[in-house]
C-alpha cells in the first residue's frame, strides 16, 4: 500500500513536471526496483514487511523532491534545457524566419513552373504554401510533445507561438501578372482555424498524460 | 593584478561537468567497468564503498544511467526479478572512452587541489 501510494505520487510528480511516456515508465521501474530491492534487504536484517516498505519509501525521500532531483537532472542533460529561453525564444525565432524561407523557396519553385501547372493546381499550391510555416511550427511542437525537453511550460510556450505567430504570414499569387507575395498581417479568417487545431491537438496531448486513470493505474509495477 | 591570457579565462572544458555532475557518472561507469550491475546495486556499492561520503540521490543517478544508454555509453539488459522488471547496465566500447576521458579530466583537477596542500596554505597566511 505504502509502495502503491509513493509511485502513484512519483508518477503524478513526473506527469506534472511534463516526464511522460517511455522516460517516466523506465523511471517509475527504477525506483519500484529500488523499493523492493531495499524491502528484500531489510526483510532479510529481520524487519518486518510492513515497517521494511516504510523504511524503503523513507530512504527514497518524498516522492516530489526524488522527482524534483530527476527532473534538473534530465533538464541539465540537454542543451535545451541547459539554456531554456534562448532555446524557447530563440530557436522559435529561427523557426519563424526558416517559415519565411520556406514561403520564397515554395514561391520561386512555383514561379519557375508557372506554365506547366493548371490554375486548380497553383491555387492548392498556393494554399499549400501559404501554410508552411504552420505546418513547420506544428513539427517543433511536435518535437517538444516527444521529448518535452522544458516539460509542459515549455509545450504550451510553443503551441501559443505556433497558434498565433505564423498566422502573422502569408502568401498570395497574382495569376495574371505571375506575381508572387509573402507578406506578414493579421488575416483573422485562416488564423482561427490554425488557433483551434493547434490549441486542440496540445489540449488533447496534455489530457491524455494528465487523465485521472493513468495517474492511478499502477497495477504494472506493483508486483 | 594577475595576468591571465583571455583564452584561459573562458575556458569551459572543465567547467561544471567535472566537479559536480562528473562525479556520478565516473563513479558509474567505474564500478560498471568491473561487472553488469543494476541500479539498486550501483547506488548500493557507491555509498558503501564510499563509506557513505557519496550519497547521490537516486531521482539523479537513474537519469544519469538512462542517458549514458542514449548515448550508447552503456547497453541495458531487462530481466524480470520476482515479477518486477529491472534492467542491468554494462559497460560499452564508447563507455570504456567516456570512463578514460573523465578519468584523465578528474586525474587534472585532483593534482590540481593537491598543490593547494597545506603548505601553501601556510605560506599564504
Amino acid at each position: 500500500m505504502q509502495q502503491r501510494k509513493f509511485l502513484a505520487r512519483s508518477r503524478k510528480a513526473l506527469i506534472k513536471h511534463g516526464i511522460i511516456g517511455s522516460r517516466a515508465k523506465a523511471l517509475l521501474e527504477e525506483w519500484n526496483d529500488h523499493l523492493e530491492s531495499e524491502v528484500e534487504k531489510l526483510v532479510a536484517g529481520g524487519q518486518d514487511r510492513e515497517s521494511s516498505y516504510q523504511a524503503a519509501c523513507k530512504s527514497l525521500g518524498e516522492p516530489e523532491s526524488l522527482v524534483d532531483s530527476a527532473a534538473k537532472q534530465l533538464a541539465m542533460e540537454s542543451w535545451q534545457g541547459r539554456n531554456p529561453v534562448l532555446s524557447s525564444g530563440i530557436l522559435s525565432l529561427v523557426v519563424f524566419i526558416l517559415g519565411i524561407l520556406v514561403m520564397v523557396a515554395g514561391g520561386s519553385l512555383l514561379k519557375a513552373y508557372f506554365d506547366y501547372l493548371s490554375p486548380e493546381m497553383i491555387k492548392h499550391l498556393v494554399t499549400l504554401i501559404d501554410t508552411l510555416p504552420w505546418l513547420l511550427c506544428l513539427g517543433w511542437l511536435a518535437y517538444h510533445a516527444r521529448k518535452m525537453p522544458l516539460g509542459w511550460k515549455g509545450l504550451w510556450f510553443v503551441t501559443v507561438f505556433t497558434a498565433i505567430i505564423p498566422s502573422f504570414l502569408g502568401f498570395t499569387c497574382d495569376s495574371p501578372n505571375r506575381t508572387m507575395t509573402v507578406f506578414m498581417a493579421f488575416l483573422p479568417i485562416g488564423s482561427i482555424s490554425k488557433f483551434i487545431i493547434t490549441f486542440g491537438l496540445t489540449s488533447f496531448f496534455w489530457w491524455f498524460q494528465t487523465r485521472n486513470k493513468k495517474l492511478e493505474d499502477e497495477s504494472h509495477l506493483v508486483s | 593584478m594577475l595576468d591571465i591570457p583571455l583564452s584561459s579565462r573562458y575556458q569551459t572544458e572543465m567547467k561544471k561537468e567535472l566537479f559536480i555532475d562528473g562525479v556520478p557518472e565516473l563513479l558509474l561507469l567505474r564500478l560498471l567497468a568491473q561487472n553488469e550491475m543494476y541500479g539498486y546495486e550501483l547506488v548500493a556499492k557507491i555509498h558503501s564503498i564510499s563509506d557513505g561520503a557519496f550519497r547521490f540521490g537516486e531521482g539523479c543517478i537513474y537519469p544519469i544511467l538512462h542517458r549514458l544508454v542514449g548515448d550508447r555509453c552503456l547497453s541495458i539488459r531487462k530481466e524480470t526479478v520476482s515479477g518486477r522488471p529491472r534492467r542491468y547496465y554494462r559497460l560499452m566500447a564508447k563507455g570504456n572512452k567516456r570512463l578514460s576521458q573523465l578519468e584523465e579530466s578528474w586525474s587534472k583537477v585532483s593534482a590540481g587541489i593537491s598543490k593547494f596542500g597545506k603548505d601553501i596554505i601556510h605560506a599564504t597566511a
